[in-house]
């Protein structure tokens, strides 16, 4: 708003016969409640004759001004207290609710997937003997053979160099079903 | 790493915020500049400059300035409330006393005593 003064028409209906008391946010005459900009360029209420009689009571000492007295100058200047416009607004779980919401919409969409598109019977080249088969295909054609699957075989053994939690069994074994 | 303005900066922006609230032709615009600009920095202020200030609330008799001023204080010291502003009370406290201003606390207003809903979800 470079080029439309503090004082046009366009600002003049929006400040009302509110009282312009600082620079504020930006310069220009709003009321925000911020906590890094805590004294805005306006003072909250319009003010009124009981404002009036309290502003010229606060000339005096201030220690004459009774509580509900001190509160009403407060809140006719300020619209919220720090407290309350820094105060939790819970919106943290409307967001969080919103974002397991979709993930459930993800997992209806792979049950769905699961039941309607696949087969219910699997290919022949799923059963384990043939799972055996190409595992052996695999180590003699010594595929990724420097870092990768191949490298941790042991072709002197016949076997794997290093047994962890997830290495498959040895497949030169020769196990029942593999003449299927 | 946490920089650290050299010491002598650090005591010469405090002597200079002192002397504005000290002075006697500022008004109430030029004192919320101050006050804004106050909060900018990444500090809390001295019990010096807060001293200062609110007696340049007490010269403008702008009762809730000094109050929001103390309100602003204390959300300055950010995590660390119970370390600083305890502190803080104890420095201030005696002008707060005798210029007859209000820590929030007083006022009830450390906890949030209205609900209104936020203009961002109207």
């Amino acid at each position: 708003m470079g080029f439309i003064s503090n004082r046009s028409k366009y600002w003049l209906e929006r400040v009302g016969n509110r009282e312009m008391v600082g620079y504020g946010l930006n310069g220009l005459p709003m009321y925000v409640d911020k906590p890094e900009f805590p004294f805005p360029a306006l003072r909250y209420k319009e003010p009124t004759a009981e404002i009036h009689s309290l502003y010229e009571k606060q000339k005096g000492n201030w220690k004459l001004l009774t509580r509900e007295e001190k509160k009403a100058l407060y809140r006719s200047n300020y619209c919220q207290t720090f407290a309350e416009f820094t105060a939790p607004t819970g919106e943290w779980m409307k967001v969080v609710g919103i974002g397991l919401i979709m993930c459930c919409f993800g997992v209806w969409l792979f049950i769905l997937q699961k039941l309607f598109v696949y087969k219910q019977e699997l290919p022949i080249s799923f059963k384990p003997s043939r799972v055996r088969a190409q595992m052996r295909r695999i180590i003699d054609l010594q595929v990724d053979p420097i870092m990768g699957l191949c490298s941790n075989w042991d072709y002197e053994k016949n076997d794997w160099k290093v047994k962890r939690w997830n290495t498959p069994p040895n497949p030169f074994i020769r196990c029942p079903d593999d003449d299927e | 790493m946490t920089y650290k303005l050299p010491d002598k900066v650090i005591r010469e922006i405090n002597v200079k915020y002192e002397c504005f609230f000290g002075r006697e032709d500022t008004d109430g615009w030029d004192v919320r500049q101050a006050m804004n600009d106050l909060v900018g920095f990444d500090s809390v202020p001295e019990p010096r400059i807060i001293v200062a200030a609110l007696h340049a609330c007490r010269r403008l008799n702008d009762y809730a300035l000094s109050v929001r001023f103390l309100e602003m204080v204390k959300h300055k010291c950010g995590h660390e409330v119970d370390k600083i502003y305890p502190y803080i009370v104890q420095e201030v406290g005696s002008t707060v006393a005798e210029l007859g201003t209000d820590f929030p606390e007083t006022l009830g207003y450390d906890k949030p005593e209205l609900f209104l809903q936020s203009v961002f979800s109207m």
